[in-house]
């Protein structure tokens, strides 16, 4: 194998290990990230609609409020009817409980577009490493890696 | 030791260092939290009321009021909760505190292990690329070579052992040689043995005449006769005087040449009131009956330090026997004493003994025994049955 070869080589799979994984984490680390905001309104929502069946607003809300590592508080809500809720970037805004609800509804959908984006790009860079490797498999003149053949036991 | 090894050694060690710094980190972030808690646990009670945002989950919140800010409910694991005061959950999260420290403390500690495994690696590295100067001595090994070696090693070894056995057999041949004599021979030698084993002898009982230096230890064997005498080279010890003695006729008839040869002969004269208790005291001997014996009980006072009441058992004869051995023994000690006393005379003053230090004793013990058993009394039983 020529030199020139040999660098080639060796410059692919510094890319492949180094910008196509690197980037690949990435993306599969802001794809968790939103799948957990995801999660965390989803509950939110849950919580609303508990409160809007139970009729809890009407009265005075109790509730135990954790004051870090599971000490509980006891906590009263006076007035229940309104909620404040991150609408992203640090910015909140107050809703009623049937406001939040649509808001949480169109925000989901926001969020899983683009979870299904970050998903499309994941796929592509699994795609670009799949084909660096093959591409280095035939630099080096290695044989395809077939299936291991297998045995039915019964 | 390769470059890529120590690499990789201290790639792994980075790694567990690395490792033990994450933990420490999160331990301590779990102690901040829990000072946190517990600054704000004692300041809680302050307050009946604190105005809050009360959160629901981590995207949104409502406001209101802390109420009853002296009643916690604390997690204790396993979804167990349990109520205390504000003041009591303080305490609790103090007590976490405690073992939160003592985990970081034991990372620490690890970690300071770890450190100078990394320090030695770091150096192993610096020698590997001979950076201080420093060179590594490497021998090379070939251990084709080695067995060839050692192969040649082993045949010359033992060709050396094969010439050693050789000349070890020539050598005991010779001497098998030189050991083969004729009968002839072998008995004139033996005769020479012999001659100068008797020569031996005599000096040897030349010198222990001269001085009996243990004066009893012939008489711890009184009964060697005299073929045992001549076969073992025992050590004797001789008296001057013995012609006179009767009992040692027997061994010194048999020495009578040494005896003549002998020139420390000492005679001296005993004054004649000695002389006379001596024969006064054979008398008594040979009588062996003093005459204030007119009762058996008599000879209970005078032989009953010799004779017990006899007992039914067997033992009497054996014990009697023994005793008048003991008796012998006594007499020829004093005797022997008088005899040091003859050697030490040599020197010019000689000592005489009056005859009250010659014991009774003298006389012989067979005697005693005889008088005994003639007066010994006869149970009613033996007497029916010897009828």
């Amino acid at each position: 194998m020529s030199q020139k070869s040999a660098d080639k080589i060796l410059a692919y799979e510094q890319f492949l290990n180094e910008t196509l994984r690197e980037d690949l984490k990435k993306v599969l680390e802001a794809r968790d990230e939103i799948h957990k905001q995801m999660s965390d309104y989803l509950q939110l929502k849950t919580v609303i609609e508990r409160l809007q069946e139970t009729k809890l607003t009407d009265d005075v809300l109790k509730t135990q409020i954790d004051m870090g590592n599971n000490f509980y508080v006891e906590a009263k809500v006076p007035d229940a009817s309104r909620i404040c809720v991150a609408v992203g970037y640090g910015f909140f805004v107050e809703f009623t409980l049937d406001e939040a609800v649509k808001f949480i509804d169109k925000k989901n959908k926001r969020l899983t577009e683009r979870s299904n984006n970050l998903t499309n790009d994941a796929a592509k860079i699994k795609a670009n490493i799949r084909l660096v490797l093959e591409g280095l498999r035939e630099m080096q003149h290695l044989p395809s890696s077939s299936p291991k053949p297998f045995r039915d036991i019964f | 030791m390769e470059a890529a090894h120590l690499a990789r050694l201290r790639e792994e060690q980075d790694k567990a260092i690395l490792e033990t710094d994450q933990r420490i980190a999160q331990w301590e972030e779990m102690k901040s939290n829990y000072k946190a808690l517990q600054d704000r646990l004692n300041s809680l009670s302050h307050k009946t009321s604190h105005d809050i945002m009360v959160p629901f989950g981590p995207c949104a919140f409502m406001p209101g009021k802390i109420v009853h800010t002296n009643e916690i409910m604390v997690l204790l694991g396993d979804n167990w909760f349990v109520e205390r005061s504000s003041k009591q959950a303080a305490e609790i999260a103090g007590r976490r505190l405690t073992t939160i420290d003592k985990s970081i403390h034991d990372l620490n500690e690890q970690k300071k292990l770890l450190q100078p495994r990394v320090d030695v690696t770091s150096e192993l590295q610096n020698i590997s690329q001979e950076k201080d100067g420093v060179r590594e001595i490497v021998e090379d090994y070939d251990s084709e070579e080695e067995r060839i070696w050692r192969e040649k090693h082993r045949k010359n070894v033992q060709m050396q052992k094969k010439k050693e056995k050789l000349e070890r057999e020539k050598r005991e041949a010779k001497k098998e040689k030189k050991k083969v004599l004729t009968d002839e021979e072998l008995w004139a030698r033996l005769d020479e043995l012999e001659e100068i084993e008797t020569k031996g002898k005599e000096l040897q009982r030349l010198r222990v005449d001269e001085a009996p230096s243990v004066p009893s230890f012939s008489q711890t064997q009184p009964m060697l006769d005299e073929s045992t005498e001549t076969q073992t080279s025992k050590k004797h010890i001789q008296w001057q005087d013995n012609e006179s003695d009767d009992s040692y006729d027997e061994q010194s008839d048999d020495n009578d040449t040494v005896s003549t040869s002998c020139k420390n002969r000492i005679t001296f004269t005993h004054t004649p009131s000695v002389q006379q208790n001596k024969s006064e005291s054979s008398e008594e001997c040979s009588e062996s009956t003093p005459d204030n014996i007119t009762s058996p009980s008599d000879v209970y006072k005078y032989f009953g330090h010799l004779t017990q009441p006899k007992s039914i058992l067997k033992k009497e004869k054996k014990q009697s026997v023994r005793k008048a051995r003991e008796a012998e023994i006594e007499e020829t000690r004093n005797r022997s004493s008088i005899k040091k006393m003859s050697d030490t005379a040599f020197t010019g003053t000689i000592l005489e003994k009056s005859a009250e230090t010659l014991p009774k004793v003298k006389c012989p013990t067979p005697i005693i025994q005889t008088t005994e058993t003639s007066k010994r009394p006869v149970s009613k039983f033996r007497a029916s049955r010897q009828k």
